[in-house]
């Protein structure tokens, strides 16, 4: 595994997520989070600033208009400890953008119950807790440390932090807490103490484990880890698409409708998407690439778009014809499709693909 | 020899009719096989996985139409079957257990097999019950607390190590992929004749252990410990009432060698039961899926379901986790799964896939030391099984499995108990 997915926001975030699975201690990633007793409580939500703090934060010409949104949120067993979880490609310093979105991620967690719905009493603060490359943790806890200050200083209630680092070492990716003591419970700081591997990883192997998230377009990532994440979502697509192929009836027809196609290759996470006006182009490639798989078997297959439910249909005349569609499908090549496309960049004449 | 004639089942006009001619025949065939004069063909009865979970999938007797067999109502849960075209009523179908229709038939076994195979390949919503080791770990289990102590039973083990070189270096396991489409699984069950027979020698085993059911219990977990392949257990034989016993297979095949089919159908009956609980609790568990909670201004996510984690008993060899996974994915490839794989490193593999038979997705990791595998909600939990099953005999006889945190015995052990309360 090269450097740069450790950098990655979504290889960052599937690292998050593995650690709060539920594996068996015989599994090749330790579900540490899990094992202190956290479970996903949500992800990517966001966290809306009760109306008295943003008053206070427009006060201070503080940026307070957009309800911060952490990438996962975890709450403890049998507690209300709540981690707010923050993954970052690099350090970030006081004065950039960046750091607005911090100030108001450690004012809205220093009480939750308003973002999140919960009951009355008692207060619940969630710890702030940074991930990032181990390199960059000294600095970003430098400038966390000092926007905590600036919000104390302002009388502005601040939650407790932590800078946690990945670190990649050759039996494991690890995760590390080089600046004790943190706003984590005590029990989680001393057993993540020098560092405690995550990932076991042997000679051949790398540290990354399945994508759970395959992508996000909001993201920015290197052009390699976002082919790579590109790739993981076509694969899904494609054997979402064969899954219904290969159970539709022969003679008959094949539906393959493209939002129902990215929702079961997302979980359904794309439906966050929506409002960033990315599904469409992201659909729109998704029929080009299967209509381009179909088109390239030998076999002339009958085939048609149904403009209102986005769906591409393919008519079967025969069991034959059922068995050609199956290997089109498999033959498909995600991979070498994608190379030197870049679905973050809407084709010319885009529109002319859905016929 | 009988002839095929005598082995398709008259036209009765009641369910009790057919239970009774079963029940007959099978006191005849038991004392036939007493005094080793056996004339005519068991009753054998196949077992079925229907996808019920999937609001997409026809009912039973649809599923079983669609592939191609002709069902006659007896009563709303029995049919006569036959192949469309034919005539003769060549078994029933019995929807036994929700979600696990029956098939019982007098035919040959090569007939019957043959018969099997075909309404399989027909069909995507229907596949073979896959009884994986830890099942019949279950059933033995079942077997000594049930069985009077000095009853027979019957053990199978079987092991080969598919994806070793041969024993002059060959690659056997990777040859003629791209050729017949047929499945290796449904090759499997044509024996070769000995002029026929060119299997390649490699490290395998095949032993059957006909014992009294205090000897095996006695011995059982000692040979496991010495010999791994004793953990591979692909045949187990519950012991009727009064004589012979109900053989099951690893694929669903039950062959009556008891003197009544009234016992045979419970005992069926009764392994569906622990097979679907079994089934259900694992797709419960890792069905994976998320589900918005909150309001849609905070567009948050929940991610529910847990992986299928497989953890070889040794690490494999280079060339064995090279061989398997470049014959995985091949199409006539038993484990009937298809996928670009992601190599990430000549050890490691990541496949976001589909399984071949069901068509249905599921997400794979293999390294030299472990599988794993994460199922779409909607993927059937059979895939597990069939896939435990397949690993347990051709690459690790000793792998352990966990569904989530828990062990996959201890899901099939809680199904007993269940099952036995």
């Amino acid at each position: 595994m090269t450097g740069s997915a450790l950098r990655d926001p979504i290889y960052q975030l599937n690292f998050v997520l593995w650690m709060l699975e539920e594996l068996p201690p015989a599994a090749p990633t330790r579900p540490f989070l899990r094992q202190m007793g956290y479970t996903l409580h949500s992800l990517g939500g966001s966290l809306p600033m009760p109306p008295e703090l943003r008053v206070r934060l427009a006060d201070l010409n503080l940026e307070a208009r957009q309800a911060p949104a952490p990438d996962v949120l975890a709450s403890r067993r049998g507690s209300t400890e709540f981690l707010v979880v923050e993954c970052k490609a690099a350090s970030f310093g006081a004065g950039s953008s960046t750091a607005h979105q911090a100030r108001a991620l450690l004012v809205v967690s220093a009480d939750l119950r308003g973002p999140l719905g919960l009951p009355a009493l008692p207060e619940i603060s969630g710890v702030v807790s940074y991930l990032l490359p181990e390199p960059d943790s000294t600095a970003l806890e430098a400038t966390v440390h000092e926007l905590a200050q600036e919000l104390e200083g302002a009388r502005l209630p601040t939650a407790p932090f932590a800078v946690l680092g990945f670190e990649e070492r050759s039996d494991g990716v690890y995760l590390l807490d080089r600046h004790p003591p943190t706003g984590l419970p005590p029990d989680v700081e001393e057993s993540i103490s020098d560092g405690v591997r995550i990932h076991e990883v042997f000679e051949g192997e790398t540290g990354r484990r399945l994508y759970l998230i395959p992508w996000d377009p909001s993201v920015s990532q290197t052009p390699e880890e976002r082919q790579f994440c590109q790739r993981i979502l076509f694969e899904r697509v494609l054997a979402e698409a064969l899954a219904l192929a290969g159970r539709a009836p022969a003679p008959g027809e094949v539906h393959l409708p493209m939002d129902i196609l990215l929702d079961r290759a997302t979980f359904t996470l794309a439906r966050r998407w929506r409002a960033r006006q990315d599904i469409k182009h992201i659909t729109q490639t998704i029929h080009r690439f299967l209509r381009g798989t179909i088109e390239r078997h030998p076999r002339k297959f009958a085939t048609r778009w149904d403009a209102m439910t986005r769906t591409l249909v393919v008519s079967l005349g025969s069991a034959e014809e059922h068995g050609d569609l199956l290997r089109a499908l498999e033959e498909g090549q995600p991979a070498e499709w994608l190379k030197g496309r870049d679905m973050q960049q809407p084709e010319l004449f885009e529109d002319e693909g859905e016929r | 020899m009988a002839s095929i004639t005598e082995t398709y089942l008259p036209r009765l006009s009641s369910r009790q009719a057919y239970l009774d001619y079963l029940d007959g025949y099978a006191v005849d065939r038991a004392d036939e096989l007493r005094v080793t004069k056996l004339k005519k063909a068991l009753v054998k009865t196949y077992l079925f996985e229907t996808m019920a979970q999937d609001h997409q999938a026809p009912d039973a007797a649809t599923a079983f139409q669609d592939a191609g067999v002709i069902l006659d109502r007896v009563d709303d849960s029995l049919f006569t079957a036959r192949p469309r075209g034919e005539q003769d009523i060549w078994g029933l179908v019995e929807l036994l257990e929700r979600r696990h229709p029956v098939l019982y038939t007098l035919l040959d076994s090569q007939s019957a097999q043959r018969w099997w195979h075909n309404i399989i390949h027909a069909s995507p919503w229907l596949d073979r019950v896959w009884l994986s080791a830890p099942i019949f770990t279950a059933l033995w289990d079942y077997v000594h607390r049930t069985s009077p102590l000095h009853r027979f039973s019957k053990l199978t083990f079987e092991y080969e190590a598919r994806f070793e070189l041969d024993e002059n270096g060959w690659d056997v396991a990777t040859q003629g992929e791209e050729g017949d489409e047929t499945a290796e699984e449904e090759l499997e069950f044509i024996e070769p004749s000995d002029e026929a027979d060119q299997r390649p020698e490699r490290r395998s085993s095949r032993c059957t252990l006909v014992e009294r059911v205090s000897e095996i219990q006695a011995r059982l977990a000692r040979l496991q410990e010495v010999y791994r392949p004793f953990h591979s257990i692909t045949q187990l034989r519950i012991p009727a009432p009064s004589r012979g016993g109900h053989d099951f297979y690893f694929d669903g095949r039950v062959t009556n060698r008891s003197d009544s089919f009234l016992d045979h159908r419970q005992q069926v009956g009764f392994v569906l039961r622990l097979y679907r609980g079994a089934t259900e609790s694992a797709e419960q568990a890792l069905w994976m899926s998320a589900e918005r909670t909150g309001d849609e201004a905070t567009e948050a996510y929940r991610l529910h379901g847990a992986p299928v984690v497989m953890r070889f008993s040794d690490p494999l060899s280079g060339g064995v986790f090279e061989r398997w996974m470049s014959a995985m994915f091949a199409r006539r490839s038993r484990f009937r799964l298809w996928g670009n794989p992601i190599s990430l490193g000549p050890n490691h593999l990541h496949v976001y896939g589909v399984d071949r038979h069901l068509w249905q997705p599921i997400y794979l990791e293999f390294t030299r030391r472990h599988a794993l595998a994460i199922l779409p909600k909607g993927t059937c939990g059979n895939t597990v099984h069939r896939l435990v099953t397949n690993v347990q005999r051709f690459v690790d006889a000793e792998v352990k499995t966990w569904i989530g945190e828990t062990e996959y015995s201890s899901v099939v052990n809680r199904s007993l108990t269940t099952r036995a309360r």
